[in-house]
This record gives C-alpha cells, structure tokens and sequence, in this order.
C-alpha cells in the first residue's frame, strides 16, 4: 500500500510547490488534511498488535479424501483496538471444501476471532507453523505484515489396501510366533515330517497309518513351526521409475502397496522396516506393533521421488542393514540394470519378493495402443518378460502388477501362497 | 457495508457539487460539459470498484482545487471539495480492501471507525485553515524552503522503508 502513502505525500508536495511557485500562501492550506490524514495515520499505527494466536487441527490424521477442520482462535491481548487481516497458511495442496482460511477483522481489546474452515487433500504431511496477519492501522494507509507461529502438523496418509495374508518364506526367523514358516518342527500348521513317538507326545499327533506299517514303534506328525521374521520393505522412489499419467503418478502406486503391505506384514507380526530409496535415504527402522504401523504410515505419506545421481541404480543399496537371509520386499517398475544387483542379493542369502507396478501397461493406458499393431510395445513387453523370468529363475519371487487393477485383488492370490521348499520326511528306524 | 457505500457516494457527491461551483464560479462555462462528462465517466468507474479510479480522482480533483484557488476563489470553499475528495478516496479504498476478503468481521465498526477519525482529520484541518486565514502569518522565503526540505527529509524517513516483519 505504499502507493497510497506516496499519492498523499505526491499531493502534499504539489500545493507546497504550486503555493512556492505561484506566490499563493493560501494554496498551502489546501495541503492541511493531507497532512493530518498521514500524521493522525503514523499515530495510531505505531506499534504491532499483540495477538494471542491458537490453532486446533481435527483430526490430525486423515486418510484422502477425509475432511479435516481447522480453527484458529486469535485474542487480542493489546491495550489497542486493531484492524487486522488474516490469512491462514493452507497449503496449496489442501482444497478448502468450506469455511475462509482468510479474514478481515476488527478486534477490540481481548476480542476474539476464529478463522473456521475445513480442507481435503492428497497425501502428504502439512505443516500449519505460522498465520500471517497484516495490521491494516486505523488509517488503512499503514499495512504491516507479521507472521504469528503456530504449531500444528497434519498428515494425510496413503490409501491402505487390506490384504488378508502375506505368505513370505526366509532361511531365518525371529524367536516369537508368527505366521512364517520356520524350517524347524514345532507347534504349528502346517506339516513338517514324521519321528518316532516320544513320551508326553499327544496322541492325536500320532500317524497310525505309518505306525501299522512299522509295528515295532509309533510314529509322531511333526508341524513346522511358524514364527516371525524381519522385513523389509524397499520402495523404489527414483525419479526415473516414476512415470506420470496425466495426474496419476506410478509412485502413487508404489507408496499404496507400501501401505497395504506394512499393514498386512505387521498385522501378522512380523517386525517391519521401511526404506524410500530415491532423492534420499528415508529409513524408518524395523519394529512391532501399532507405533510401528504408524511410524511407517507417516513415512510413507511424507514419501516423495527424487533424482539423485548416486541412487540412479540400486547398486548403491545399503544392504548391510538388511540382517543376513532377511526377507526383503521390494516394490519397483524394475529396469534392466536393476537385475544383476537383485541377483546377487539373492546370492547373498536375501528371500526377495518383488512387487513390480508395469510400467508399460501404466504407459500404455495413456497412449492406448494396441500390442498387436505396434513393435514397439511388443518389444518392450517382451523385454520385461525376460527380465522378469531371469529373476524368477534365480527363485525370486515376482509379481507383476497391472496398476489398472486394485492391489488387493491383483496380488492377493500370487501374495497367499508362498514357494513350497520340500522338506525331507526323517524316519527313524 | 451499507453505510460505507452510501458514506462513499454521498461524498463523492458533495465533492462533485462543490467542484462544479467552483468552475461555475470562475464562469468557465466552456468547461462544464467537460466536467460533466468526466464526472460520469468517474462515478462508472466507482460503481464498478476499478482500482485506478479513486487515486485517479484524488490527483485530478486536487489540481482543479489547486487551479480554482490559483484564480481566485475562497480558499475555506474549496476545502469542502478537497475534504470529500479526501473521504470519498479513503472509504472507497477501504471498501476496494474489503472486497478482497471472503469474510469481514465487524465491518461496520471498522467502516464507523473510518467515518470518525475522517470527521476529526476535517475538523482539525478546517480550524487550521480558519486560523490560518484569520492570523496574517508571513514567513520568509528561505526559511519555507527549509521546512519544506526539512518534512521532505523527516517523512523520507519514515516512508522511506516497507514496515514489514517477518516471523
């Protein structure tokens, strides 16, 4: 508003000059209530308002698509009456469904106001850390900005798919029960062999049709016994795996899977860890439990690609906090120099599960082309398809995913079922 | 809102008039339909809310003001339309401020709060302007420059920079 401050002071100089110039004394007076209107402006603008500012956020967890309210109460707790303009820093990526984030008031001593709006938005985390307020002065000629810190942080979190079970299958096992598969007998479901009948032994475990045709001893069922393990989950979040489809981004789909994935993995108790692999190196460290959900829920909605030189390729994966013959979990489009590196973590011990968004089809849905007519397409799927198989000759399990079908349902069935390694049946003669 | 708009208006009006008299006044009838025409063309532009409008009238009705007294005419007359030129521009500025904001509490005490400190700039500035009339003050020409050098040094200073701050 400086322009306005320099029309009166413009104003104020020419019947100064036009009073000099012309010899007119009587011309200076029609510059008086310039004058006073600036000098009476500087009087009552001194001085920032003191303003109380608070801000409530619910709820300051939402999934897309849930609305959120935000209030901001403003007290002034100044001597002075002021006129102040309000303006609440809602992030761009927030859409504000009703209410102002933006306000004109005037607020007597120890008045209070409220700014009252509800937004919606896509993933992310949003900081609320301040609200700009401009002090209009009395005079309206005087604006002063000042930024009032506030705390309040909101997340938006990913969709999370509810898969029912996550078959996963690794050499070794954490101590506590779970659902993986152990490699050693115990109490559990599934069978694991058969041994001569120990006492204390229940008998319901006893295997009568081995026993009749060994009459000298009975014969005991074994059960593998099903235990937790450590996981990791890897998300590919290099810009160059990140293709766009109009709005839609495939790291959208890769942080959704994320989730779903998490949640299912730490439903079954199994102790989790997270890692974006991309711009940066966003760990959140394996643990149990609902704080772990939530830790890496957050940290997938914070979750962004990047494009950094040294993560171009996943030769760079810091694979010494992955515990020796862990279970990783990584969700990639895959490209052709991430083979190699995948195989000799699979060389080291690592049980690798791959969750692999197509990246043609993703394409694909843009351009619409059709496979039969275009070699290019048909070059590409065959391409994939090769590398595809070279891992799963390597015994990594990979499933594919055509992001234009729900998660949950395009990986439920391949993610039920776990590779069978056979294991011998010990007979003790 | 209402009351800023017809306190807006009214002004404008009275500022309008009391031109239009002084131009009578020096029997520059040629002028008239010049005026007229200008007027109108001012309070389209008023009614619309185009931003240029009130600064642009401030400045144009200042120089006839400016004019109309270099020819002649009582200089306590020609208050009057400064004085609504003055009020007409800082209520409409201030309704331009309001149309900005989606939601204005306590609008009308603000537009009241205007209306009053506007009424005693008037007052002030017509009891300076009649002491200055009645006193024959006379100061000399080099000590008028030195003043004159002296607000533009000190007002320099004080709107010399933005007063913003930040957090």
């Amino acid at each position: 508003m400086m322009n306005r401050k320099l029309l009166i002071l413009v104003i104020i100089y020419g019947f100064v000059f036009g009073g000099l110039v012309g010899l007119k004394g009587e011309i200076l007076i029609l510059a008086f209530p310039f004058v006073i209107y600036l000098a009476v402006g500087l009087f009552e603008s001194s001085g920032e308002p003191e303003l109380q500012v608070e801000r409530v956020i619910e709820p300051e967890r939402a999934l897309p698509g849930i609305v959120v309210n935000i209030k901001v109460s403003i007290k002034n707790t100044g001597l002075r009456p002021c006129i102040v303009a309000l303006q609440d820093h809602a992030h761009e990526r927030l859409e504000v469904i009703s209410g102002n984030s933006r306000l004109l008031a005037f607020l007597a001593p120890g008045q209070t106001t409220e700014l009252n709006y509800d937004v919606e938005g896509s993933r992310g985390i949003y900081l609320f850390d301040y609200l700009k307020v401009t002090n209009l002065g009395n005079d309206g000629i005087s604006e002063s900005e000042k930024c009032f810190p506030t705390q309040g942080q909101m997340f938006v979190l990913p969709h999370i798919p509810q898969l029912k079970r996550v078959s996963i299958r690794t050499r070794q096992t954490k101590v506590y029960s779970g659902n993986i598969p152990s490699r050693v007998s115990g109490f559990g479901t599934d069978f694991y062999g058969v041994r001569e009948y120990q006492p204390g032994d229940p008998l319901r475990y006893v295997n009568w049709r081995i026993s009749a045709r060994y009459p000298d001893s009975l014969y005991c069922n074994e059960f593998e016994r099903e235990r937790v393990t450590d996981t990791w989950l890897i998300l590919d979040g290099r810009q160059r795996s990140n293709l766009r489809s109009g709005d839609s981004e495939l790291f959208e789909h890769i942080v959704l899977s994320g989730a779903g994935l998490a949640q299912a993995l730490i439903k079954e108790g199994n102790r989790v860890g997270l890692l974006v692999y991309g711009g940066y190196l966003r760990w959140t460290f394996p643990g149990y439990g609902k704080i772990q959900r939530e830790k890496m829920l957050r940290a997938l909605a914070q979750a962004k690609p990047g494009d950094l030189f040294i993560f171009s390729d996943f030769e760079n994966l810091p694979t010494r906090a992955f515990p020796i013959s862990s279970q990783i979990i990584l969700i990639s489009p895959l490209h052709s120099e991430d083979i190699p590196v995948l195989l000799k973590l699979k060389a080291r011990g690592y049980a690798i599960l791959i969750i692999s968004p197509d990246p043609i089809l993703f394409e694909n849905s843009i351009l619409s082309l059709e496979d039969g007519g275009n070699s290019g397409l048909r070059i590409a799927n065959v391409e994939r398809q090769l590398n595809l198989k070279k891992l799963q000759n390597a015994g990594i399990r990979v499933i594919n995913w055509d992001v234009s079908i729900p998660f949950e349902r395009a990986v439920q069935a391949p993610l039920r079922n776990a590779l069978r390694i056979p294991q011998p049946v010990r007979q003790n003669r | 809102m209402r009351i800023l708009t017809r306190a807006s208006w009214i002004s404008l009006s009275i500022a309008g008039l009391s031109l239009t008299s002084g131009f009578t006044s020096l029997e520059t009838w040629f002028a008239l339909p010049v005026i007229l025409i200008w007027m109108v063309l001012f309070m389209i532009g008023w009614k619309f809310n185009w931003k240029w409008v009130p600064g642009f009238l401030l400045l144009s009705g200042c120089i006839s003001v400016g004019y109309i007294c270099f020819e002649g005419v009582n200089i306590l007359w020609m208050m009057i339309p400064i004085s609504a030129l003055l009020v007409a521009w800082d209520l409409q500025c201030l309704k331009l401020k309001f149309d900005q904001y989606p939601h204005i509490e306590n609008g009308e005490t603000i537009t009241i709060v205007h209306l009053r400190r506007l009424g005693y700039i008037i007052g002030i500035s017509y009891l300076l302007a009649i002491f200055s009339q009645l006193i024959n003050l006379k100061i000399a020409f080099g000590f008028t420059l030195l003043l004159v050098l002296t607000a533009f040094v000190g007002l320099n200073l004080i709107f010399g920079k933005p007063r913003t701050a930040g957090s």
